[in-house]
């Protein structure tokens, strides 16, 4: 069984590791029973480095050595609008690296993204190795449907780093519908929806599924609503009784803040099963007499509606818009998937069902389906029964920069993968040995509102006056939704040298440096906390 | 790990090795008459023959290479297809020369934006009707085509690009025959 691929979700605020055992999806869970991990990384200043549930409660006590939401990051250039945003609610640092790339600045250490998020692959990587007891180096990684190439290819290299051999990258959304069983059955075609309320993100799917073949129709989403939005809405109901029954502001301390957001998350959870839940923490804060306060609140369920529906109808709005993009009417929907700690709460679970007319299927757990689809893909991949077919497509427009900051569109947003589109290119000036091509994923007709992929460089061409020498161009997208290009003299047939500059990605020196480094990193698991939390929000 | 049978081996090394000649119609096995589901259908029954993720743990690389170009080929021959109007540029360039019209390229599609903006009539009615013309060409109804290019022409008689088309089309329609099946007089 050296065979074993791990299957990962690594999520914005959560992470989850599956294996295949027996033939069935089994998630890993750690020491401590918790079958989700914050997707946390926490730098001691011994050097010593917390990863997961531990390092999450360190966001409010050590803000500016503990790193979150690396995924929102991971694959983006420094001057891109997502870092300025980060950087407005990030209290750790972020920095500028070379090419304009991202850094993580902690005790005078700089990190890349891929390396923090290797930091969390490793953990779960060792989280397996315990259980099983002999070494994984294989994974299947799943990624958001609408991460464009520079954040899948981040993402192959911190698996990389941390050690795995990624074989596949695929789709969050895809791989919560293998998990369901989708794909292992045959029949006519069917449209599923995946409504993802995750932590920190919402996402929409619509798939097309015929037996074994998955298809994209449509994807939309918002980077900035989940569960933790939530969480903030009772804190700051909380917050409020608190004022104006002891006339004391509880978020002016760090460490009740802490505190304050356990409960609400606690609290949050409760609404998944009961009707009502009292909130209750002792000596909460001392006040201004010396006095220790005690907080204590009942929240119904009707209060807790109040406090989140304008979330939940936030969510339908993104779901009309995945609708509209697939072409798909509602009411011919086959079937709803909730995936996301949120989406245990009736409030969502009802409003899904009141939106589509329609039960959602709710029978495998939102938090760990990802993974465990993403274990049955690395199972099938490396044993000797057929893969499902994931007929993923791209989900952004590969585009070349032309004059005047304008780009033009090589192969559009929706193609099905594998896809390759050639260009034919000829010298415009006399003994001209080099082109440069900008390539840009996105929908803009200008250049600088897309993303750049990079600037690749052709050179080594014939000798002779222009417009005699003919390169053909060749754009790949692999299954993995992973940009290649290669360039060819088409009368010779000779390869062109290629080097790529302007990528936010790291270069072949920096991954094998970094690898070198991971290795170093001394990595400590902390217990989970008082907290009985083995689910992630 | 077994690696795959000696048939299913044959049968790739095959299709990469004539990948050159096979039209869009060939490479998703469906006729060139067929309808656009029919199309969809051809696309996910051959992407299920060939895409890489099947062949995942087979650990020759040039024969994995193989496979992964003729994945791409099927993808491109459905992006065509499955557009109506690329795919009745396609079916022209095809039957005007096989061998150049064997693949869609960039060529191909900047003749089409072309033809798109210079209109082949400029009496609107013969250009209302010459365009549900192309739009049954699209989903493959050489009939009605037939008959709004027909009834283009009686708004332009004497527009040559029309009559070809509709000579073509006619030529297009009449029924294959085979020797010594000679077709039988009227009325006798």
């Amino acid at each position: 069984m050296s065979d074993v691929v791990l299957g990962i979700d690594l999520g914005t605020s959560y992470s989850c590791v599956s294996i295949i055992e027996n033939g069935q999806p089994k998630v890993i869970p750690n020491e401590w029973g918790e079958a989700t991990h914050a997707s946390v990384v926490s730098f001691m200043e011994d050097g010593r480095v917390i990863v997961g549930n531990e390092a999450k409660r360190r966001i409010l006590l050590d803000p500016e050595h503990t790193v979150f939401s690396a995924k929102r990051l991971i694959g983006r250039f420094f001057f891109s609008e997502e870092v300025k945003k980060a950087q407005s609610f990030c209290p750790y640092e972020i920095v500028e690296g070379p090419n304009s790339s991202v850094r993580i600045r902690v005790y005078n250490n700089t990190y890349s993204l891929p390396e923090i998020s290797a930091m969390i692959l490793k953990e779960l990587k060792s989280i397996a190795e315990n259980y099983l007891g002999y070494p994984a180096n294989k994974a299947v990684v799943t990624v958001p449907a609408y991460f464009n190439d520079n954040q899948r290819q981040a993402t192959k290299d911190a698996g990389k780093i941390a050690g795995l051999d990624v074989l596949r990258i695929i789709n969050e959304p895809t791989s919560a519908a293998l998990a369901y069983g989708f794909g292992a059955q045959e029949g006519a075609s069917k449209k599923v929806v995946i409504y993802d309320l995750g932590g920190g993100t919402f996402d929409v799917s619509v798939l097309d599924i015929s037996g074994d073949v998955f298809q994209v129709l449509g994807t939309a989403g918002d980077t900035y609503l989940g569960g933790d939005d939530f969480d903030l809405r009772v804190m700051g109901w909380l917050a409020e009784q608190f004022l104006a029954k002891t006339g004391i502001d509880l978020r002016q301390d760090k460490i009740t803040l802490q505190k304050l957001k356990d409960a609400a998350e606690r609290a949050k959870i409760a609404m998944s099963s009961k009707d009502a839940t009292d909130i209750v923490i002792p000596k909460v804060c001392r006040g201004p007499d010396g006095r220790e306060y005690d907080l204590a609140e009942r929240m119904t369920s009707q209060k807790f509606t109040e406090l989140t529906f304008e979330l939940i109808q936030k969510t339908f709005r993104v779901v009309d818009e995945a609708v509209r993009a697939a072409g798909v009417n509602v009411r011919g929907v086959d079937d709803i998937i909730m995936v996301g700690g949120p989406t245990r709460l009736p409030l969502v679970r009802n409003s899904v069902e009141h939106y589509f007319g329609k039960a959602p299927l709710t029978n495998v757990d939102p938090d760990l389906v990802v993974s465990m689809g993403a274990a049955i893909q690395g199972g099938a991949l490396v044993e000797t029964t057929r893969a499902a077919v994931l007929l993923d497509v791209t989900p952004l427009t590969l585009q070349i920069a032309t004059v005047g900051g304008y780009c033009e569109p090589i192969i559009p947003k929706n193609t099905p993968l594998p896809v390759e589109k050639t260009r034919t290119f000829t010298t415009s000036r006399d003994f001209q040995d080099k082109v440069r091509i900008r390539v840009h994923q996105g929908e803009s007709r200008r250049s600088d509102e897309n993303e750049l992929l990079g600037e690749f460089e052709f050179s080594g061409f014939r000798i002779a006056p222009r417009g005699e020498v003919t390169i053909e161009v060749v754009f790949e997208i692999d299954t993995d939704g992973i940009v290649n290009v290669s360039a060819h003299d088409v009368e010779t047939g000779q390869r062109q040298s290629t080097t790529i500059s302007l990528s936010s990605g790291l270069s072949k020196e920096e991954l094998a440096s970094s690898v070198e480094r991971a290795k170093g990193v001394q990595m400590e698991r902390g217990r989970g906390g008082d907290r009985d939390l083995p689910a992630a929000t | 790990m077994p690696d795959l049978t000696p048939e299913e081996m044959i049968e790739i090394q095959m299709v990469a090795g004539i990948i050159g000649d096979l039209d869009y119609y060939q490479l998703l096995r469906v006729e060139p008459s067929c309808t656009q589901d029919q199309i969809q259908q051809g696309y996910i029954r051959e992407s299920r023959r060939f895409h890489p993720d099947r062949f995942y743990r087979l650990s020759d690389a040039e024969l994995k290479d193989q496979i992964n170009r003729v994945a791409k080929r099927i993808t491109e021959a459905y992006m065509v297809l499955r557009i109506p109007e690329k795919r009745a540029w396609y079916d022209r360039n095809l039957a005007a020369d096989r061998a150049m019209g064997i693949r869609y390229t960039e060529q191909h599609e900047e003749e089409r934006k072309r033809a798109l903006e210079e209109p082949v009539t400029k009496n609107p009615q013969a250009k209302k009707f010459w365009e549900m013309a192309m739009v049954e060409l699209g989903k493959s109804n050489p009939e009605a085509a037939l008959r709004h290019m027909q009834s283009a022409m009686m708004f332009d008689p004497s527009n040559a690009a029309l009559k070809e088309k509709v000579n073509e089309l006619k030529a297009s329609l009449r029924p294959a025959t085979n020797p010594g099946d000679a077709p039988k007089p009227a009325g006798g």
